[in-house]
């Protein structure tokens, strides 16, 4: 089993080789006097054809295309090396005109979401790892505190990682476990306190998915200024109240879990959304390009 | 508040008897038959004597003519005993379609292709006109009386060789006791009555009755152990005489529950110092090494004593031997060593223990220099419980005592995922879709160890529980230690399957038609369920779809026998 880190020298070697190939391929093409701009378009229409293959691969698993992961291997490193050829193609120029403009401006939007999304394929991963491992504190080989909470809210054993799909159903179990603490506080203590601090503060941190952004962001703003508020309310109310709050600040502490996972969740689905459409707009508009090209070039080659 | 505790009464062993109807009449008449009526009751306890085993722990069955009474290649836990009439055994294999079995069947490049659009849209839409068709064969009854019978015996007699079974012939007792598939397919023939034998019975009377052990371990010695003494790499030097000497000098002995997979989850949530309590040792650390000991069924986990406690260092499975080392270091030199670790049955356990005097007679003066283990270092007897950095070449000490104590050392193609490296993009979940008709058949999630988690994914076992006591024998091998299938046309959805497994990796599915509208079954009027799981794409060009679908190599299926691929993969 190749270990990554060779894998990665590996493949940034054969970058270079073919970076360095290709630029003396068209340092000899040029000196045959023809547009090196003909020859330059037509490998970079193929290359990103070719990228763009990898979504077909992955719609046909019953075929045997090779692995997904050779490649996205091919997908990453040839996607770099398409940089240098665009650049070899604009001749390092910006490009002028509407529609060359606009194409370039696609190919860069395309290439910077893939770099996004690689950025965010490795990261986020260990985030979401990490972020469940600071969560878990051991005492007698069980885990307890917030995973503890949400294990019980959902049923699911503990260790296991949350399944991006139910975290809706997990929000809303816990939001109507808020729902009970905060009846709970008026019947027990006669006073609206706990109650007018949900309905303020709480009742839309519990009613979805929120601070999508800021845990993006790693911010831990979302969940300190609840549980400031929590710490300065425990001061004013009766013990009964100072019970049923601390409760609630722990199932805060479950929900600000879930928003964070949904979160990085969310985003490690949904950056494709840019990256996928983007290609195909690409695809089409380097179509049109390519008519146009031919159109005008009153048969110069 | 202090809560009071619920009483209940102690569970007793035959608090489930084997056999529903078996009257104080049967057991008089079992008693009457051979081996029985020569075997001394008295040497029984009475706490479990001959006629509670009998009552408790065996059955009588009534076959009618043609009906199959087991399969080969079926796992079981029970042996047969033929009291009244006959059956025969077929020897040279029978067509795995009338044992209710799929024919391997790889797609073609179009047919793969042609999933593409032929997938349906409907969830777990099944074809019913494909249900419940076995070429051959017919089904009575239902649930776990379903019993599937030869349409055409005379002539499965005559293209087939076969040898009939007498009345008092017992068969399938070796499988049973040592949890291993059936060699032969028996078959009634005419109308016959047979005591099925649970092997917690055939045990308890197996290690009284002098004259049925005696007949056991011969059979076992007749059939199975040449073979597999000469197939251990320790005795391949070895002509066939010495290997037979030491086929009779082997010991067999049996440890652990049968039934592991009923208690094993209670037994993981236990701390680590009371799950070792429960297992059986074996051998213990410190003891002189009285012999090889070698695995014939089942799991045993190697430890050493460190501090107060018990480390995992390495599980063995079928075919492992034990003690070798230090045997063969005694024979070489002068200072001589005790066992340097313990081993402990993992759920149950099926040994052989060859003589240590064996070994050094006939293996190792002609062992080959080059596999002669090195010599071995005693360790200090204080040992420190940090065994330091556990970043290595080594699986960790964490990750061994996680894959012990949840069986998952059970599974040959065992699907592990690394959260560290899985985006949770579901290609995998999709690939597995596209390849069974859009029904994905496993779940994204299970329990976790470090930084990776054991999907609830199919395992296709080393020691298969869920294929002990399917009626149809639909669920079955692909081939021999093959792949774990279902055969959707003659599973009966009794769920045998599915209870059994351990792992909670086979699920029962409502099926549907081509509307989405469930399909009905025409004695009950309730939906039909059929149990389903991962076949490892075994009719699939290329493969596993899932692995091959992972973009971020954070997803394999992998062979928990084989720690040192475990180890090259976590270490990446």
């Amino acid at each position: 089993m190749i270990p990554f880190a060779t894998r990665r020298l590996f493949n940034l070697f054969a970058l270079l080789i073919a970076l360095i190939s290709t630029l003396f391929a068209f340092q000899a093409y040029s000196t045959t006097l023809s547009r090196s701009q003909y020859l330059s378009g037509w490998f970079l229409l193929a290359v990103i054809v070719f990228l763009a293959a990898y979504n077909v691969q992955k719609k046909l698993p019953f075929l045997p295309m090779g692995s997904s992961a050779v490649w996205l291997q091919f997908h990453i490193y040839v996607g770099w090396f398409t940089f240098f050829l665009f650049m070899i193609h604009v001749e390092f120029r910006v490009p002028n005109g509407f529609l060359e403009s606009s194409l370039a401006l696609l190919y860069l939007a395309v290439a910077l979401s893939g770099v996004l999304g690689l950025w965010i394929s490795k990261g986020y991963p260990q985030r979401i790892a990490r972020h469940d491992r600071q969560q878990l504190n051991f005492q007698d080989g069980i885990m307890i505190n917030a995973n503890v909470e949400i294990a019980k809210i959902e049923g699911r054993k503990l260790g296991e990682e949350l399944i991006f799909e139910r975290i809706p159903v997990y929000i809303r179990e816990v939001r109507e476990n808020a729902e009970v603490l905060v009846v709970r506080s008026g019947e027990e203590s006669k006073s609206s306190s706990i109650a007018d601090f949900y309905s303020d503060r709480l009742h839309d941190y519990f009613s979805g998915p929120r601070n999508f952004w800021l845990h993006n962001m790693e911010s831990s703003r979302p969940l300190d200024s609840l549980i400031h508020e929590v710490v300065v309310l425990l001061r004013y109310i009766s013990e009964k109240e100072q019970t049923i709050l601390v409760e609630l600040s722990e199932l805060i502490r479950v929900k600000n879990q879930l928003d964070y996972c949904h979160a990085l969740q969310a985003m490690l689905k949904w950056w494709l959304f840019f990256h996928v459409p983007l290609t195909y707009c690409l695809l089409i508009l380097a179509a049109i390009h390519v008519v146009v090209v031919y159109a005008f070039s009153g048969g110069a080659q | 508040m202090a809560q009071t505790p619920i009483i209940i009464q102690r569970p007793q062993r035959w608090d489930e008897p084997f056999g529903l109807d078996m009257t104080d009449a049967d057991v008089a008449w079992v008693l009457t038959k051979p081996p029985f009526d020569e075997i001394d009751a008295s040497k029984f306890p009475s706490k479990s004597s001959l006629r509670d085993i009998i009552k408790n722990d065996t059955r009588v069955m009534r076959y009618s003519d043609g009906e199959i009474i087991v399969r080969e290649g079926d796992y079981g836990n029970s042996a047969f005993l033929i009291l009244a009439g006959t059956a025969f055994v077929v020897l040279d294999g029978i067509d795995i379609e009338i044992l209710g079995r799929q024919k391997s069947k790889q797609k073609s490049l179009f047919q793969s292709i042609k999933q593409l659009w032929s997938n349906s849209s409907v969830a777990e839409f099944h074809d019913v006109t494909k249900l419940g068709k076995s070429p051959g064969t017919r089904i009575r009854g239902e649930g776990a009386d379903t019993r599937v019978f030869l349409q055409d015996v005379p002539v499965l007699m005559e293209r087939h060789q076969t040898v009939t079974l007498e009345e008092g012939t017992m068969f399938g007792e070796i499988a049973a006791l040592g949890r291993t598939p059936r060699t032969a397919t028996v078959v009634a023939q005419g109308d016959c009555v047979l005591l099925e034998i649970r092997w917690q019975g055939l045990r308890d009377i197996r290690r009284r009755a002098e004259e049925l052990r005696k007949y056991v371990d011969r059979l076992y010695r007749e059939r199975s152990l040449m073979v597999q003494l000469m197939a251990t790499p320790a005795f391949s030097n070895l002509s066939e005489e010495e290997i037979k000497i030491v086929a009779d000098n082997t010991l067999f002995e049996t440890y652990g529950e049968f039934d592991w997979h009923s208690s094993y989850k209670a037994m993981a949530k236990k701390s680590a110092s009371e799950r070792f309590e429960v297992e059986p040792l074996i051998a213990e650390e410190g003891n002189y090494a009285d012999g090889l000991i070698m695995i014939r069924a089942g799991f045993a986990r190697v430890t050493e004593r460190v501090d107060f406690g018990q480390r995992t260092i390495n599980y063995i499975g079928r075919g492992g031997v034990f003690g070798l080392n230090e045997i063969a270091h005694n024979f070489r030199f002068e200072n001589k060593v005790f066992l340097q670790s313990s081993l402990r049955a993992l759920g149950y356990i099926d040994v052989l223990r060859v003589p240590t005097a064996i070994i050094e007679k006939y293996v190792l003066p002609n062992y080959p220099e080059s596999k002669y283990p090195s010599r071995i270092v005693p360790r200090g007897s204080e040992q420190s419980a940090w065994t330091g950095d556990p970043s290595g070449q080594e699986i960790a000490t964490g990750v061994m005592e996680f894959l012990a104590d949840n069986r998952y050392i059970n599974g040959t193609s065992t699907m592990i995922i690394d959260i560290e490296r899985c985006t949770r993009c579901d290609d995998c979940i999709r690939a597995c879709a596209g390849t069974h008709d859009n029904n994905p058949r496993f779940i994204r999630h299970g329990k976790r160890f470090q930084n990776f988690i054991v999907a609830n994914a199919c395992m296709h076992c080393v020691d298969p529980v869920c294929m002990i006591g399917c009626p149809t024998g639909a669920i079955h091998r692909k081939s021999h230690e093959g792949q774990v299938v279902i055969n959707d046309a003659t599973c009966i959805g009794c769920a045998a399957c599915a209870n059994s497994c351990p792992y909670d990796n086979i699920r029962m599915t409502t099926i549907r038609d081509t509307n989405g509208a469930f399909i009905l079954a025409q004695s009950t009027n309730v939906p039909v369920t059929k149990a389903t799981k991962c076949d490892l794409c075994v009719d699939q060009l290329g493969g596993p779809a899932c692995e091959r679908a992972c973009p971020h190599d954070a997803l394999r299926r992998l062979d928990m026998r084989e720690t040192d691929k475990l180890v090259a993969w976590i270490n990446r």
